[in-house]
């Protein structure tokens, strides 16, 4: 192979990554390494997710399922990072956005804290003082207040809280990224295609659409979820279901006007097909509302995500997640404050600082939604 | 606008259909049986046929479920599994007491709603504004579920105000209007309270978005050139054309008070349609899911109804196009 046929299938690999153009040397690197990232860890990590989430998982199982988690954060990324860059325009742009952003206070604190809670899931065996799962003598370590050796006390089992809530932020982002990535994805599909054809399907579509954003989700999400055996896949493609519409919606719109800008009608002129101008011109311009959607819908999700573990319906015990460890606490509220007080706390922290760093990116790139 | 009204309708219906079609669906092809807490190694095999011959849990799934829509059809919504009651009583029952809930907490929830974002957008970029956006984002991400412990552990357990459970007291207050009406406000108040608030932060959080949309506009430039006092030219300019938006997110948040009520019912012991709903589908028992399910999108449904209506009424421009 001549050196001249490497340069050219790296175009073409290029030319099919959403939102990267040939060029732009140091945002394709990025992105080509998160991929690469990606497709390691899934190769790395794929029996032991398989393990965790359909064998009654060991710990080993579920600390090895996350490596592959990790991967999807970095493609979460990888999808975002051009979305910011947008390389469309010129750098210009980017460093407008990045400015504003920046500038955005609140968006920055968000972003801070919800990297800090990405952390703390990645890293959770290593900071986590103790191990979640442990149950001491119960009579000796039950509904310890919290103290230096145990920051945040412990529960009826003498678990520690704290080491709880560390892995507890595991199952909330792990849910989060896939049911969202998954959301993306098929809204974003459907509202671009919807939005592009036009005319009766459009109509159709949107209906349909419409129909579904009227359904009332948690009640579906109760009824599906109870009703099947509960398994962590169920909630996230329930989760996913109840979240693409919106997505779609605001895809459909930015696509409609997308349309008949020039560089569309030119494209068109030039004989491209259908399929390459959606996925090379519309979606890409349209990737900062999906950034800015996505972003809003993760908080939404990490939300219902605790209304189920709450009600009993999400992650079976004893894996811990927040919801669930607010629903442990509810005959202690006043006696053993601490054991439902700080995952609920985590529950707030992870959902207001998604929000400010939706709300910041909206802002920054100038997204309008609703 | 009869024909727009038609056609929401005829919408509307489809809707209900699928809806309907859609939950029997899921209900029958998931695994678990409403018979199966009756099953014991004692119970002779024949009498079960016989009961479930008797629920036509026999039959195979189109002719169930061609019976159902019959049913439904005629008004008939069947009789629930678990408690041999017909559903259509024990709805009968459980909606007033979710009414009773929701409609409370929406009134509040449109009041203070509107009033704070209002407040927050006249004030835009104050200390005040900011610090309001951020009090409205808290709320906004607060699962109620824990916003609910948070008031019970201080307003019932610790400051012993409020009641935390039931719609009354047990055993009941002495006779009286006064006394019984006293009670059931002191029952309603914390479950209100939480239902209101947080959609109450969404709707403020929505209100203040529009109205800063609106308020950059030239219309709102040619009413201070043209020298009308600021609060005239926020409160009825401003404010008349960010409503219809306001409006329809006030119409699509009928669900979430519904599907919120699930979790607060269950909190506060609220025997409400929520509550029914959970304890039902634990149980399995499916004419009562089903129904559940069927009021639901219907109320859903009636909601975005009402959305579109009340835009036509707050906007005219809405009107004139659907005239054409």
């Amino acid at each position: 192979m001549k050196w001249g046929d490497a340069r050219l299938v790296r175009s073409r690999v290029i030319d099919y990554i959403p939102g990267v153009r040939r060029g732009r040397s140091p945002w394709v690197a990025v992105v080509f390494s998160l991929h690469f990232y990606l497709y390691v860890m899934i190769l790395v990590a794929r029996g032991a997710l398989w393990a965790s989430l359909f064998r009654s998982p060991s710990f080993g199982d579920v600390c090895g399922g996350i490596a592959a988690v990790i991967g999807l954060v970095f493609f979460y990324a990888a999808s975002v990072l051009p979305g910011i860059v947008d390389a469309r325009p010129s750098g210009k742009v980017f460093a407008d956005r990045a400015r504003r952003f920046w500038a955005h206070r609140s968006a920055v604190v968000g972003l801070v804290v919800f990297l800090m809670f990405v952390g703390a899931s990645f890293l959770a065996p290593l900071i986590a003082p103790y191990d979640p799962a442990a149950q001491t003598e119960p009579a000796l370590q039950q509904y310890q207040a919290p103290s230096s050796s145990h920051p945040m006390g412990t529960d009826k089992f003498g678990r520690d809280v704290c080491s709880r809530v560390i892995f507890g932020a595991r199952v909330s982002l792990a849910v989060g990224v896939f049911a969202v990535l998954l959301a993306a994805v098929v809204g974003t599909v459907f509202g671009a295609f919807s939005g592009y054809v036009g005319g009766r399907a459009d109509d159709v579509a949107m209906r349909v659409v419409d129909g579904l954003l009227a359904f009332p989700s948690l009640l579906l999400l109760l009824t599906l979820v109870a009703f099947f055996a509960n398994s962590l896949w169920l909630v996230i493609l329930v989760l996913a279901g109840t979240g693409w519409m919106g997505v779609a919606r605001l895809v459909r719109a930015d696509v409609v006007s997308l349309k008949e800008r020039d560089f569309v009608q030119a494209a068109v002129a030039s004989g491209i097909g259908h399929g390459r101008i959606v996925w090379r011109h519309l979606i890409p311009n349209a990737l900062g509302t999906v950034v800015v959607a996505a972003t809003l819908r993760f908080a939404v999700i990490v939300l219902l995500e605790s209304y189920l573990s709450f009600l009993g319906l999400g992650v079976q015990p004893p894996m811990p997640s927040w919801g669930g460890m607010v629903f442990e606490g509810r005959d202690v509220l006043l006696s053993a404050w601490w054991t439902s007080a700080f995952p609920g706390l985590a529950i707030v922290g992870a959902v207001v600082s998604c929000n400010l760093l939706g709300d910041g990116l909206r802002d920054a790139m100038d997204v309008r939604m609703g | 606008m009869i024909r727009f009204l038609l056609r929401r309708l005829v919408h509307a219906g489809i809707l209900v259909f699928v809806t309907l079609t859609a939950t029997f669906f899921v209900i029958k092809l998931a695994p678990g049986d409403p018979l199966s807490r009756y099953y014991s190694p004692e119970i002779n095999p024949q009498v079960m046929a016989a009961v479930r011959h008797q629920w036509g849990l026999d039959r195979p799934l189109p002719v169930q479920y061609a019976r159902t829509l019959w049913s439904y059809l005629r008004g008939d919504f069947g009789v629930s599994i678990s408690s041999q009651r017909p559903v259509s009583d024990i709805l009968g029952e459980t909606i007033p007491r979710t009414l009773v809930l929701t409609l409370s907490a929406l009134s509040l929830q449109v009041v203070i709603g509107l009033l704070l974002g209002a407040l927050s957008a006249k004030n835009r970029y104050s200390v005040l504004d900011k610090s309001l956006s951020f009090v409205f984002l808290v709320f906004y991400s607060l699962p109620s579920f824990y916003f609910a412990f948070v008031l019970i552990a201080l307003f019932s357990l610790k400051l012993q105000w409020l009641p935390s459970a039931n719609m009354y007291s047990i055993p009941p207050v002495a006779a009286g209007f006064f006394a019984v009406f006293a009670d059931r406000a002191a029952h309603l108040v914390l479950p209100v309270t939480v239902l209101a608030l947080g959609s109450a932060a969404a709707l403020a959080r929505y209100t203040r978005g529009s109205l800063l949309d609106v308020i950059h506009q030239d219309f709102i430039q040619t009413a201070r050139a043209k020298g009308l006092p600021e609060g005239r030219v926020f409160w009825i300019h401003a404010m008349r054309n960010a409503l219809p938006q306001v409006v329809t997110v006030i119409g699509l948040s009928v669900p979430f008070l519904l599907g919120g009520a699930v979790v607060i019912e269950k909190i506060f012991a609220w025997p409400g349609m929520g509550a029914l709903v959970v304890d039902s589908i634990f149980a399995r028992d499916y004419p009562v899911v089903l129904a559940a399910n069927f009021i639901g999108a219907c109320m859903v449904i009636f909601g975005n109804l009402l959305a579109d209506l009340s835009h036509g009424w707050a906007d005219p421009r809405v009107r004139l196009c659907r005239r054409s």
